[in-house]
């Protein structure tokens, strides 16, 4: 357990142009992932890295208006198989030295990862 | 304890700060502001905060008041992982539907 973050990674049979355009195209975003249609985009590379910054959830907004900062990351590589595997980090952004969450693992009870790897079949 | 509460609790960076060095130890107020370039009252207001979120208890000793963190406080965190953990597999399965239907 490294960050206050959640990693998803999976195999997809269409290659990366295809993946980029579905994570990128409005209209093909908004049937998968509506959420970040009207994401702000930190960082792009065609076919290869995408970073969106997260909506916070309105409920999660302090009295002026701040929310816990979380950001979202795709990247793609290309498979020999002609396909693409898909790596989505979700990050939460605290201080720039925190990992509060790894403190949890010296609290009195035992905690497994709050991290985590989850693989999705393709 | 909801959510939102810690979430706002922690938004505030110095609020963050003051969590984090009472993550490694229990301090006193005067042993906390050493590390802070805010005034006394302003460190015991942050306290304040945090304790009402349940991430900081206090402990106290005659006179003097001891903190320390308190890490079952992390719990809406560790459910904000717990959401994404769900929320992405079934997103990745939806895009899968959505790179089927895409033209070639």
């Amino acid at each position: 357990m490294t960050d206050n973050s959640v990693v998803t990674e999976c195999d997809l049979p269409e290659a990366p142009d295809k993946v980029w355009k579905a994570l990128t195209v409005p209209r093909l975003l908004a049937a998968w992932l509506p959420d970040a249609v009207n994401s702000e985009i930190l960082a792009a590379e065609p076919n290869r890295l995408l970073r969106y910054r997260w909506p916070g959830r309105e409920e999660d907004r302090d009295e002026r208006g701040r929310t816990l900062e979380s950001v979202v990351t795709f990247e793609l590589t290309g498979t020999e198989s002609g396909g693409t595997h898909l790596r989505v980090v979700h990050r939460l952004v605290m201080a720039a030295s925190s990992n509060i969450l790894a403190f949890r693992g010296r609290g009195r009870k035992p905690v497994t990862s709050a991290s985590s790897v989850l693989k999705c079949a393709a | 304890m909801i959510e939102a509460d810690v979430f706002r609790t922690l938004a505030d960076p110095t609020r963050r700060a003051v969590f984090e060095r009472l993550c490694r130890r229990e301090m006193s107020v005067s042993e906390l502001k050493a590390g802070f370039a805010i005034s006394q009252p302003a460190i015991s207001q942050h306290l304040a905060a945090l304790r009402g979120a349940g991430l900081v208890c206090e402990r106290r000793e005659g006179r003097f008041a001891y903190y320390r963190a308190e890490p079952e406080g992390l719990a809406p965190l560790i459910d904000w992982v717990d959401r994404y953990r769900l929320f992405w597999p079934e997103r990745l399965e939806k895009l899968k539907t959505v790179l089927k239907d895409m033209e070639p």
